[in-house]
């Protein structure tokens, strides 16, 4: 029988205040990070802009694409190459293609003749007007707060308010981490990007209610010992399958990032980092939090 | 084993249902590509007139086929088989309030009218957060969608200018400007007017496209001098002697008539005498009685003078009257061999016109070898981490391992059933969301193998260690699920499109997972451990 942990009896929360301390620091650098970038970058959907999937016949180099971008003025551009130089992801500002005569089809015709015997084919163009982006702005932070709060009265029900209001702290502690992930590595904050941080809600849940359920299952058998100590047991106890569950969610979430197509990539980038941090805030900040509000205010019931 | 013939006989019934429900997707995307390509293969290859006729025939009875299959088969979003997706706004700057107020329903139902003309699968057109339209178009050639929707569709007939007194009108327009620019001295003696004026035809005044911004820009700035009852207006562009030019009209500009009362727009080969037409396709236009009626007194009235059909401050065409025309036919020439453009004109002409003209303020299209190309890498990225999960699995588990890879089968093949049966659409995400999914189903039975494990540890039999597992493990199982979805369904209702395709699919997923994981693999398990009774489980 194959076992990662076998008895594992680490002491999670005795050391509690590490965890803390760096779940802080991940705070901070995502904060540090989003003021060192300017603020968090905002894709075509949220900002409002066009952005264009040009695929080549023969692979070109950014710049020469840069070059060519610059005798076409169309203001403010950005390119993103993807793979060996077929796929370029060009995004501006400016909302053209705004009647039914449209620009991108003319875009196509001036990089032809800027870059010759090479011809460009438009495979995507994405065009959203700066209202529309305002209002998925505000969608987004509305389902997020939404999906949070649903958690919090869910797990509140089943479990109590100490176990909900600590997942959802682990919740908050997933999202911001994950922004910062979002933040350092340049990702463009799209509706794809919002997807993945509520799916992630979802699912980062998960490991705290395994914890939750047995540590619930724990109060009624080990009476003796104290609220923090069976959180630990509880903690230990169910560490290989949280950790299994992750694994395997994680694999093909990376298979996604590794091999999707360009669209898809951002989205499985955010899962496969959030769900590493989804578990180790389960692990290290969730249950722990619950062990330090019981040693605080002990609840009336196990008080002796 | 309690119910045993039944769990299994249901089982089998919900398989085979499954497998009746996705016949139709297989037929619509693995063998109608194939019989289309045989078809056109054939087509190519025809010899005599007979032969075509009975393939157009053959061609037809197919592509009704592929109608009712599309009606019962998955559905692949924008994002995959390509397509557009836009949102409309009507621009009311030029409506006055009573007729802004219900501008976006008949702009809606202008649109609604042409797309179901254009004959495309499952389009949708529906309103959204009270003056927007929102248009899905899967599978369309992005130009053409565009065209039909954008144009306002306002056609009039406007008598035109004798040549003589156009002449002199441009004669002074030119003595204006080289007064008004005279300061100016980057300009020079070929930035007049008359000299961008070329002849077009023979007889028709035309402006080279690549002249067409300035230009365009001087008559504006020679608008004072224009009188208030001529109007200039352009042609289309089109190629003539190797030059791409636009014709240019003086027209009066109070229409003698507006085509609002059309009663019938047909495209058809054009069959006149002038040469340049020869092939090309017209939209032959019938009015109202009464209209016609009208039409043949201002004909009447007008023998040897032109009269311009004039579609969205476009000339379309400014045929010479010769006689009165009584019948209430008139035509508009394309100038295209191909037939399309007279098709979607005609289409465009028949549902009338829009209130005011729309302004695209969002817009997604995807070519359809990016969908291709998407659904190639999203699917072998999805089964390469679900072989690799399954892998692990048995590793794990070893053969125990089997059955959780069984239900993750199970799993995917009643997720693309529902999604079948819902008639909903696999998007993109939807893709991503059913590999996730896939990661996701296998982390219920890994909870309930733990807590397998756990059991026999604590000494238990194997009979109850399966059974205390399953039961167990059942609750945490629930409630992890039912968070996923309540955030996923938040998801649901903020996002729009194919992120609704992703959480409908996401929210799919996880239900059937509940189902397999304590309902399906339970049953496996005990029916291999009551066949192959063991003393040891090898988990």
């Amino acid at each position: 029988m194959m076992q990662i942990f076998k008895n594992p009896n680490y002491k999670f929360i005795p050391n509690r205040y590490y965890g803390f301390a760096f779940s802080i620091l991940l705070t901070i650098i995502t904060i540090v990070s989003i003021i060192a970038h300017g603020g968090l970058k905002y894709g075509v959907d949220f900002a409002g802009g066009t952005l264009l999937e040009i695929r080549f016949e023969q692979p070109i180099n950014t710049a020469t694409l840069r070059s060519a971008f610059r005798n076409i003025a169309v203001g403010n551009v950005s390119i993103q190459k993807f793979g060996e130089g077929y796929d370029f992801i060009v995004r501006f500002e400016s909302q053209m293609a705004t009647s039914a005569e449209s620009t991108s089809t003319q875009i196509i015709g001036l990089l032809n003749q800027e870059i010759p015997g090479n011809p460009a084919q438009l495979v995507r163009i994405e065009m959203v007007g700066p209202r529309i982006g305002k209002e998925l702005q505000k969608n987004a932070i509305l389902a997020i707060l939404i999906g949070m709060f649903l958690i919090l009265i869910y797990v509140s029900i089943r479990f109590d308010f100490r176990f909900g209001t600590a997942a959802v702290v682990a919740l908050i502690h997933d999202t911001l981490t994950t922004i910062g992930f979002i933040s350092i590595t340049n990702t463009e904050i799209s509706i794809t990007t919002i997807a993945a941080l509520l799916t992630l809600i979802g699912y980062s849940v998960n490991n705290s209610i395994v914890i939750s359920d047995r540590v619930r299952e724990n109060l009624r058998k080990m009476l003796k010992d104290s609220v923090p100590d069976i959180i630990n047991i509880s903690i230990n106890q169910v560490l290989a399958r949280t950790i299994l569950t992750a694994f395997t969610t994680f694999i093909v979430a990376f298979m996604l990032w590794l091999l999707g197509a360009a669209s898809i990539k951002d989205f499985a980038k955010v899962i496969s980092f959030g769900i590493i941090i989804g578990t180790y805030s389960a692990l290290f900040v969730g249950a722990p939090l619950v062990a330090e509000w019981e040693k605080r205010f002990p609840s009336r019931k196990r008080r002796k | 084993m309690k119910y045993g013939k039944l769990k299994f006989g249901i089982i089998v019934v919900l398989i085979i249902l499954g497998l009746w429900a996705l016949y139709p997707t297989y037929q619509l995307y693995n063998q109608m590509p194939k019989q289309k390509q045989a078809l056109q293969q054939k087509i190519a290859n025809a010899v005599s007139r007979d032969d075509s006729m009975r393939l157009a025939l053959e061609q037809s009875n197919l592509s009704e086929k592929e109608a009712s299959l599309h009606r019962k088969a998955l559905h692949l979003g924008l994002d995959l088989v390509g397509g557009m997706h836009m949102v409309l706004e009507v621009d009311k700057s030029k409506l006055t309030k009573e007729e802004s107020q219900d501008a976006t329903d008949r702009a809606l139902a202008v649109i609604q009218n042409r797309i179901d003309q254009f004959g495309v699968y499952e389009p949708v057109i529906q309103k959204i957060g009270g003056d927007r339209i929102l248009v899905q178009l899967p599978g369309v050639d992005r130009e053409r969608a565009k065209g039909l929707i954008g144009q306002v569709a306002l056609l009039s007939f406007h008598i035109v200018i004798e040549e003589q007194k156009a002449n002199d009108l441009m004669k002074k327009i030119d003595n204006y400007i080289r007064l008004a620019n005279k300061e100016d001295t980057t300009i020079g003696d070929q930035g007049t007017f008359l000299s961008y004026i070329v002849t077009v035809d023979r007889s028709d005044f035309g402006v080279e496209e690549t002249d067409y911004p300035e230009f365009s820009q001087m008559l504006a700035q020679a608008d004072t001098i224009i009188p208030a009852e001529y109007q200039f207006l352009f042609g289309l562009p089109e190629v003539s002697q190797g030059r791409r030019v636009r014709k240019l009209y003086l027209l009066k500009k109070d229409p003698e008539m507006t085509g609002s009362a059309i009663n019938d727009a047909r495209p058809s080969p054009y069959q006149g005498s002038d040469p340049n037409l020869a092939n090309s396709w017209i939209v032959s236009l019938r009015l109202d009685r009464k209209d016609a009626t009208k039409f043949a007194s201002i004909t009447g009235r007008n023998v040897n003078k032109r009269l311009a059909i004039v579609l969205d401050n476009v000339v379309r065409t400014a045929p010479t009257i010769k006689e009165r025309i009584s019948g209430g036919e008139a035509m508009i020439t394309t100038g295209d061999v191909n037939p399309d453009r007279a098709k979607d004109l005609s289409i465009i002409l028949r549902s009338g016109a829009l209130p005011a003209p729309v302004i695209v303020s969002e817009e997604r299209s995807v070519g359809a070898a990016l969908g291709a190309d998407s659904i190639k890498r999203g699917v072998q990225a999805g089964l390469l981490g679900a072989l690799l999960v399954i892998i692990f699995m048995v590793i794990y588990y070893s053969a125990t391992g089997l059955i959780a890879d069984l239900a993750l089968v199970v799993n995917i093949f009643f997720i693309m059933v529902v999604l079948a049966g819902f008639r909903a659409t696999l998007s993109l995400p939807g893709i991503a969301g059913m590999a996730l999914t896939i990661g996701m189903a296998v982390d219920a039975n890994i909870l309930i193998f733990e807590r397998i494990r756990e059991e026999l540890r604590a000494g238990k039999r194997i009979r109850a260690a399966i059974d205390a597992g399953y039961a167990r493990a059942a609750v945490t199982i629930l409630d992890s699920n039912i968070t996923t979805i309540l955030t996923v369904i938040a998801l649901y209702f903020v996002g729009t499109g194919s992120i609704r395709g992703f959480a409908f699919t996401l929210i799919v997923g996880l239900v059937i997972n509940i189902l397999t994981a304590v309902y399906f693999s339970h049953f496996v398990f005990d029916w291999i451990t009551t066949q192959f009774p063991s003393e040891k489980l090898r988990i």
